[in-house]
Order: C-alpha cells, then structure tokens, then sequence
C-alpha cells in the first residue's frame, strides 16, 4: 500500500491517480467530520469537495511537520468552522437577504433537526437532541468532541490537529460533556421527570 | 426515568455511529473544480502579463517621446502662434 506521504508527492506532481485513492482513502473521515460540524448533508459535501481542493493545490508546500491524516482533519476542522461562520454572518444579513430557497421556499437555514445518517435507528431521536446542544458549544469545545466522541480519534491525535496538548484535550472534553448535559436540561427541563 | 439518566442515553446516543457515505459524484466535482481553478489560475497570470506588458508599451512610448522632443532643436518648438497680427 502506498504511503500517505508518497501519494501527496504524487499529487504534487498534478498526478490524478493519486489524489484518487487519497480520496478513496479520507473522503469519509473527511465527510463525516464536516457534516457533524454543518449538520447538514449539501454543506458537508461543498466542504469535502473544497478540502480536496485544498490538498491538491497546497499538495506542493506540504512540508510532513504533521502526519498526512492530522493534516486532512486540520483542513476539514478549519474549512468547516469557516463556513459556519460564514452561514451565521448570512444570517445575521437575513434582514436583507431571503432566508427562504428560492426554488423551494424551504428554510435555507434550517437546523432545527438534524439526523445523521449513520445514527441506529433507536438513537435517532436522542441523537438529534444532542446534535442540537452541541451546534452550541463554542468552537474549541465543538471540535474536541466531534473529533474525539463522533470521529473515535484518540485524544493524542485530537490534540496534533488542534495544535494543542492531550492535557488540554482532555480537560476541555470534560468541560464540552458538562456544557452538553446543562444545555440538555436547559433544553428540556421536563424530560426524565415522569416518563 | 429521571433527569440523569435521561442525560445519560442523549449522551451515549452515538454510541456505535456508523460513518455516512459522501455521495457517488463528489469525486468528480472535485476534479471538475481543480480543472475550473487551474483555468481561472491561468487566466489570471494571463491578465497580469498583459497587464504588465500594456504598461511597459506605454512607458516606452512616453520615453521615446520624451527623448525625441528633447534632441530637437529649439527654434522649432517656438514657433510664432500667428504670422499675421493685423486682425481688420
């Protein structure tokens, strides 16, 4: 099997094959990680699709100071929290601009519920409560438990992606699951009372 | 159930994920978008040539200029506005 390091060589010499199997290789992580951040199935696709973009430009200024894997979740973490940014700032435009698609008149902003399709079916509805707290958790927070409890990355690669320490990692996961339990209650208070 | 351990199954409901599929044709949009990039990319060093090119013909031009006017003589550039003053 080839290297991760030789295929981003290869893809710097413009050589297709190569990206091809490093797609083959990472479109899903990459995916995946980008759709837990969007929560939605057509932003996650423009990120991927931009992330690629990315790695065959830059390809040639790939210098291997981090592993080609730290390097592609790095990427997607950026380019996912950039567009999140970029869609509140859209909505804080709202007053000028529709929020409303012009061909279907559907919320274009909409991520009152989102279900991940790789949710079991008996979890769909409680995952989609926790996807809703954690779309509110500030970004640090967001990314070490997308990366660490939707992702399954250990905390030593989590903190080379987020140019930090596993120390760090650790302590802002604990503090991601107390936010996400306050939230929870927050959220809804009657749950758990009588049923 | 209480509150606790209600928290605790919203907490673990992503136990066990599967990871989602991208969809069949990303690959191509990808390529597609590298192609239309390096095209956009080309274009653009193809303005900045020109662009760079226009300037140098027009400092050139004003330069030859300069220098031709200059190695004139000066009796030809002061040439009387008019030969005839008797305006009636």
């Amino acid at each position: 099997m080839t290297k991760d390091e030789s295929l981003i060589e290869a893809i710097a010499r413009q050589e297709n094959s190569a990206l091809a199997i490093l797609y083959e290789r990472y479109s899903k992580k990459v995916y995946n990680t980008a759709i837990s951040y969007l929560q939605n199935a057509e932003d996650a696709e423009e990120v991927t699709q931009d992330v690629f973009t990315t790695i065959y430009q830059k390809a040639s200024k790939y210098r291997g100071e981090a592993k080609v894997s730290t390097w592609i979740y790095r990427v997607t973490v950026n380019k996912s929290l950039d567009m999140i940014r970029r869609k509140n700032s859209e909505k804080r435009k709202g007053f000028f601009v529709s929020l409303y698609k012009k061909d279907s008149g559907d919320l274009a902003y909409d991520q009152s519920t989102f279900d991940h399709p790789g949710v079991k079916l008996e979890h769909k509805e409680n995952a989609q409560q926790l996807f809703k707290v954690i779309n509110e958790l500030p970004d640090k927070q967001k990314s070490v438990f997308i990366l660490t409890q939707v992702e399954g990355l250990p905390q030593v690669e989590v903190a080379e992606i987020l140019n930090t320490t596993r120390k760090a990692v650790e302590s802002v996961l604990a503090r991601a699951k107390q936010n996400l339990r306050k939230k929870l209650e927050k959220y809804y208070p009657n749950r758990g009372d009588n049923n | 159930m209480n509150m606790e351990e209600w928290k605790k199954d919203i907490m673990g409901s992503l136990d066990g994920i599967q990871r989602a599929e991208p969809p069949a044709d990303l690959f191509a949009k990808i390529q597609d978008s590298i192609v239309h990039s390096e095209a956009v990319k080309k274009i653009k060093w193809q303005l900045v040539a020109a662009s760079v090119i226009i300037i140098l013909g027009c400092n050139l031009f004003v330069a030859k200029d300069y220098l031709t006017t200059k190695n004139q003589p000066k009796q030809e550039l002061q040439l009387p506005y008019s030969s005839n003053f008797n305006i009636y």
